[in-house]
Formats: C-alpha cells, structure tokens, sequence
C-alpha cells in the first residue's frame, strides 16, 4: 500500500512541475489559429504549396516596409528565411521577389479581423487568373474572343493561385499569436536588424512551417498512383474535386409523356468560389449575391408557380445551382455531358420523369456577380458569336431592359461572355442566353476568388447590432438584390408564360435579408431552422460553411441547405402528412419534412412537409469516370486536390543557435560517447584489480536489478 | 552453425549447396558462402576437400560481385530515372514517395 502512496505523491509532483521540455522549447500555433495554402492539380500541372517531408524551418523576418524586404534580400545572412508579410504585401510582385532571391522557405501572411488600422488590408487581391476560367472557355479556339482578348475580366487577377510556389505559405488569423508571439517575442526580441541594418547574431527566432502534401505532379499521374494496387503501403495521393449540382423544375414530364423542344428555360447561378486558403472562402459577392438572387427569384416564382403549371402552352422553368464553377466548370459541365447523353436527370427518384437535353431548353438565364453596381446599374451580357444568328437574344435584351427600366443596361455587344456557366451550354449548341451581372465591362469586385471577398465587403454585417435585429432588420444590399432579382423574376415569368407579370409576381425583400444573413452571417439563423428537419437544425454551425466545391466525398453544407430552400420555395405542402410518412415517401417529387416557424407564444414550431421537383444531380467530371481519358486534352475539367496526412500540419516557434554551435554541441557528444566506451572497457578488464572476488568469469553472472 | 565443429566432407556439401542454390537466383547465398568459407578456403592449413571449396568460394565471390554491379547499376538508374518514366516506373514499383514526381 505505501508504494501506491508513493507512486501517487511522484505524480503530483510531476505535475506541479510538468512542463515537458519540448514544451519549453517550442510555442505551437494552433490549429484554427492558421490556415495553409495547399497543393491541387489539373490535367497538366501541379499548383500550390507543400514543404519538405519534416516541415522547413526558416529564421523569422517581418517585412513591414519595403527597406525591410531589400534588407533580406540584399543583405540577409542568415538564410533560409522565412518572411511574415502584411496582408497588403502577400500579392505576385512581392512573392515571386522573394523566391527567386532563393532566401526564402516560407511566407506567413497576417490576416487579423478588426485590425484594419494595423494591419492595413490589400486594396485589391485576386489569386484566380486575369482570365478566369480560360482553359475551359467556349472562346478557347477563337481568334477574336480567346484569351480575354477583348476584355481581361479580372485585371486585377495575378494568377498567383495557378503557381507551384513550391514552399509552404500559411495565413495567421489570431492577433495575439501575430502581434505579441510573432512580431514583439519573435522578431523584435531576437531577430530585427539593429538601426545601422547589421544584422542580429545567434541565437536567431525561427519558424518551422510543416504543410506536407502527398500528391505530385498532376491529376492522372495522382490519380494513377492512388489506384495502383500494387502499392505495398496502400495511401491517397489526390482526390477528384466535385459535388452536387442543384436543380428545380415546375412542370412534371412524365417518362411516358413527350416533352416538347424548346419548352425549358434555364435559370442559373454558380455556387462556388476559392481562395488560396483552407477555410477561408467568404464569397460574398462571388458567389452568395448571386445563390441569393436566384433563390429570391425561385421563391417569387414559386408562390405563383400554377400560372405556369396550369397551362400547356407555357414553358418549364428549370432553376440550378452549380457546383465546381470556379474549377473549369465542373458542376454545368457535367450537366452538359449528361443531357447529351440523355441521361438528365439521372440521380434516383427521377426515373419517373422524362429527361431534358440541350434540344428541350429555349433560353438561358444566368445570374452572376450582382452586389455591385457598375455605374449604378446592372449589365446584360451576350454571346456575339450565337447572337448574329439567334434573333430571340435581341428580344431577351429588350425586354430585360423594359422590365427593368433604369436598372438594367447592355453590356457592349462585341465583348464575349464573361466567365460564366452558360458557356458550358454554349461550347455545344447555340442557345439564347443572357447572363446578369454587376459589371459592364471589367470586374468591379476587387477581390474575385480570394479570401477578402468578405461580406462587410458587400455591407452585410452586423456590426454592433444583436444577432435578432441583424437579421430582422433589412439592409441596404438586401433591397439591392431584390430589386434586380425582381426584375429578373418578371422577365422569366414573361418568357414562360407570354405575358407580363401580374402584382402577385414580386421578390420579398425580408427574404433577400435572410438569405445573405444566412449564407453570409451565420447558417445558425430562423430561415435555415425553419426549413430543416430538427435534428438537422440542431446541427447548423454558427460561423459560415466553406463555399469551395472541395474534394467529391459527401454533398456540401452549402448545396444541402440551397437544396432545402429550393424545395421550399419551389414545392407544395403535402396536407395531413406526418413526418414519418413525409421522410418515408419516393417518387417522382421529392418530399422533406420542415420543422416551420414558431408558433404564436414562440414555444413550439410546427411542422410541415413539402413535395418539390428539386433534386441533386452530380458534379463530377467525366475525367474520372472515362476509361482511357486524355487528361491533356481539355475536355473536362481535370481538377484534383492533394492529401495529406494526420500530421501535415504544424507550425511552432523557436530558437536556433549558430550552426557552429549545433557542431560544436555534436561533436562533444560523440568524445564523450566514445571516451565513456573507452572508459567502460578499460574498468571492465581491469575491475578484478578493485574487486578482489570478481574474476572475468563470476561477471557473467546475472545481476538482479 | 561452427564450421569447428564440422567433418571436412560436411563442409564440403555445405559449401556445394549454398554455391548451386545460387543459381537459382539468390544472391545472398553466394554472398553468405563467400564469406562464410572464405576462412576455411583460403586461410586454413590444407586439407583434402580445402581444393574444391575454394573453387566454390571463388566462384561465388564473382557471382556476388557481378550480382552487386547489376543491382548497384539498377537502383542508380532507377533512382535518377523515375521521375522520367512516368506511368511506367509507378507500374514496377511497391512504394511509390509522396509529394514527389
């Protein structure tokens, strides 16, 4: 028993004192207090970042000044290093001057909220190209229109996210771990050349940036490594990217049934951006206002859907929402690739309906960008090349124009459609089409595709206001998007039916509000709680969920909650279900059960199901699924991300010495290893003149410990 | 095993298995014989079956060596090519690096 005492008092003595001595030597940045760069591949290249197998330890520079950054690059002695950059400085220029100095291992990038005044943020920043989408646009083979030739869409678009940077860049989130641990512990303490520039002696402040990719070189030679069998340690090197596409109609066409040539018209909207940044993908103006929009337009239309459905000589309205757009157009893409096929929609529980191909569709309407307004409106964008040949574009554009009065304007007629899911369409057949956006000619957006495309950016915020006011009270970006979105919404219901919208026909702008609440501001909001299932609401996070399409393993959080208020807003309520019933039944429709609003004394909701032809289709590119693809051929979007592993990531801070010291410190090891040995067996020959009994023989005894 | 303890014309059937299992691919059974009995062929005071084994020694010393350079020669090029070999070189290989080419 008194060994257990015994034992018990060691712990706590341990554990008074029980700072392990790595602990002492490294300070961790946390996990969620950092977000890497990662590596993705396409059919041709790798792009992106990793670090060495064991993470690259550089010495800590800030560059806070541009003295700062030629002092490193001129001077420097202690290399490698690695730089902590201002969230201004972290563009091209600064990180193509830092890797050809070949100083440098890896670049921190501070990104601090509610610290503008400190750490000022860039005035304009895209990582996507000054062409978006290029490879896979339906100029590609054009003289005239290739490349942007016209127009660079996004001027301010430095490709950076297109480069194998080769070395780990990781952005810092946390204003303590930036400003006291990096900057005034770090840097000034150890490491900031004295006011004549010499340099700092040992010992110097460095940072190890571990952020391991597994894959290498591009999507087929990935994708290959990953299925070859006969790998002993079997492992992932990359991962397709993909999801699902959402997509509602009005008019059930049963298998039986014929559906007429030209009777549906597309109403789309991309649902996707990226950053450089795991985590970090805000997407305000790209591409939440325009999710948004189009969800108002589905609502709008919806509440006066049997106008439209009642008749026969009105046309389907088919509402999607496309996933992976950012990516080569994945999502419409493969929507493409499968109407030519015949085989959309495919996915289950549609086999009762008749599928649509590129003949049955008559107009295509797609919503982009609309946050901003360029010169106060909003533009209309054609294609020049299908326009000459396709009379009903004209009247597309007239009408819009009238719909929308002052609000909408034509875009200059020889410009080629902007980066856009139509163009899927277009690249096979010649359908009228019109896309809406904010821009007339270049992006107005100053941060397309990147991690700044914050909602503040776009005015949704909350400020100092409770989380019920914020949601409750309708702002000004809300009244904005509706009034586009109705005008919009008047313009398809015009094109279905023929005729001009009555005063039912209008977009709410409280559900504008909610929406962007909900997408932009938190998930965790009544609209998204009143339209799930309970145990789903329960689940909805606070902070908003990723809108990068990411790697194809289960539907995301975002194309599951569009998909939920598609139904809502497109479907009917199935009277006297329950909700066992209303999750039980299949069939053409699609039915979900929503927990409703609260009632009168806010204590209990109640419930309701809802039936909808809405559904989810796959966005995946047939690149993975063809049996011999060319992946240098461009056909289909080739995207693919790297894994890694459990312990890819790490960040932590230290001291190094000198490396003379760090031989020093070896060397003396190995004499006093080697003297102990020498030592060892000098007294071992020569014990049995100390030892009087102790022979040779009786030390081959066993000792008890 | 002690070569001590072993009849001279156990040696000798020893030495004639290990230099004929060789043949059948295995490398190290020569390598093993070679130095094994190398004692035995070449350092020992002579006697009757010493003439024979030191045949099987030499040869297996030569068959190792030139098992070596092959092998050496393999890796090397293996090494430094395939990265270039593309789809090939993942098709003959159990572990494939990550991260890298």
């Amino acid at each position: 028993m008194s060994y257990f005492y015994i034992f018990l008092l060691f712990i706590f003595i341990a554990c008074a004192a029980c700072e392990r001595t790595k602990e002492k030597i490294y300070i961790n940045i946390d996990e969620g207090k950092r977000s890497p760069c990662f590596r993705r591949f396409n059919g041709t290249h790798q792009i992106g970042c990793s670090s060495a197998p064991k993470g690259n330890v550089g010495v800590v520079h800030y560059v806070n000044s541009e003295s700062d950054l030629n002092w490193l690059i001129d001077t420097g002695p202690h290399k490698p290093y690695s730089v902590l950059l201002n969230p201004a400085d972290f563009n091209m220029a600064v990180v193509k001057h830092l890797l050809d100095s070949g100083k440098v291992n890896g670049i921190m990038v501070i990104q601090v909220e509610g610290h503008d005044d400190e750490f000022a943020p860039a005035i304009s920043f895209s990582p996507d190209k000054a062409c978006p989408n290029d490879a896979s646009s339906m100029y590609k083979n054009s003289t005239d229109y290739g490349s942007c030739s016209k127009v660079d869409w996004n001027p301010v678009g430095e490709s950076l996210m297109f480069q194998d940077l080769g070395i780990p860049i990781f952005v810092f989130t946390n204003y303590d771990d930036v400003k006291t641990t990096l900057i005034e512990k770090c840097y000034k303490q150890f490491n900031e050349p004295d006011a004549t520039g010499s340099p700092r002696d040992y010992p110097l402040c460095a940072v190890e940036l571990k952020d391991r990719m597994d894959g290498a070189v591009d999507s087929e030679t990935c994708i290959r490594r990953t299925n070859h069998q006969m790998n002993l340690k079997p492992s992932r090197y990359c991962d397709p990217m993909g999801d699902r596409n959402v997509h509602g109609s009005l008019k059930p066409v049963m298998k039986n049934e014929t559906r007429k040539d030209n009777s549906v018209i597309l109403v789309v909207a991309r649902m996707d951006s990226f950053s450089m940044f795991d985590n970090h993908y805000p997407s305000a103006d790209n591409h939440v206002s325009g999710i948004v929009a189009l969800l108002a337009i589905s609502e709008a239309i919806g509440r006066i859907k049997e106008n439209i459905t009642k008749s026969d000589n009105t046309k389907d309205i088919l509402f999607v929402f496309f996933q992976g757009e950012a990516f080569d157009y994945i999502g419409s893409g493969r929507m493409v690739e499968d109407m030519i096929r015949n085989q959309f929609p495919s996915s289950e529980g549609s086999q009762y309906l008749k599928q649509i191909n590129l003949d049955h569709i008559s107009h295509i309407i797609e919503v982009n960008q609309l946050a901003f307004r360029d010169n106060g409106k909003v533009w209309i964008h054609t294609d020049p090349i299908s326009r000459s040949k396709l009379p009903q574009v004209d009247d597309m554009v007239e009408s819009l124009k009238n719909i929308g009065e002052q609000l909408f304007d034509e875009s200059e007629q020889d410009l080629p459609l902007p980066p856009a899911s139509a163009q899927s369409f277009l690249k096979k057949k010649s359908i009228p089409t019109v896309v809406v956006t904010e821009h007339k000619k270049q992006y107005v957006n100053k941060y397309y595709n990147s991690r700044l495309d914050l909602a503040a950016e776009i005015k949704v915020s909350c400020d100092n206001k409770t989380s019920i006011d914020c949601y409750n009270e309708v702002s000004d970006q809300a009244k904005n998007l509706s009034e586009v979105a109705d005008s919009i919404a008047k313009f398809v219901y015009k094109l279905a039916t023929g005729n001009n919208a009555s005063k039912d026909l209008y977009v709410d702008p409280n559900t504008v509000h909610h929406l962007l609440y909900c997408y932009l501001i938190s998930p965790q909001c009544e609209l998204f709680n009143q339209s799930l299932k309970s145990d789903r609401a329960k689940q909805l996070d606070s902070k908003p969920y990723p809108f990068y399409v990411g790697v194809d393993s289960q539907v995301n959080n975002y194309t599951a909650l569009t998909y939920q208020m598609l139904v809502r807003y497109l479907g009917d309520k199935v009277e006297n279900y329950t909700q066992s019933q209303c999750d039980k039944s299949d069939g053409m429709y699609k039915m979900e059960w929503m927990q409703g609003p609260y009632d009168m004394k806010h204590v209990n909701r109640t419930g309701f199901c809802i039936k909808a032809l809405v559904n989810l289709s796959l966005a995946e590119s047939y690149a993975f699924e063809l049996e011999n693809y060319d992946f240098k051929s461009g056909e289909f979007a080739t995207w693919t991300e790297s894994s890694w592993a459990i312990d890819a990531m790490n960040v932590r801070i230290f001291l190094i010495p000198s490396k003379n010291l760090e031989i020093t410190t070896l060397v003396v090891g190995i004499v006093i290893l080697v003297l102990s040995l020498v030592g060892g067996y000098i007294m071992n020959k020569g014990a049995s003149k100390v030892f009087e009994s102790s022979t040779p023989d009786s030390s081959m005894a066993p000792v008890a410990l | 095993m002690d070569l001590k303890r072993v009849k001279n014309e156990d040696k000798l059937e020893l030495c004639r298995k290990y230099y004929l299992g060789g043949f059948a691919l295995l490398p190290f059974l020569w390598f093993v014989n070679s130095v094994w009995f190398f004692r035995e062929a070449f350092l020992k005071p002579p006697y009757a079956e010493q003439k024979q084994i030191k045949t099987y020694v030499l040869r297996s010393i030569l068959g190792s060596i030139l098992w070596i350079c092959a092998i050496v020669t393999w890796v090397t090029i293996f090494q430094l090519k395939r990265a270039d070999w593309g789809a090939t070189a993942d098709y003959i290989s159990f572990i494939i690096p990550t991260g890298e080419p």
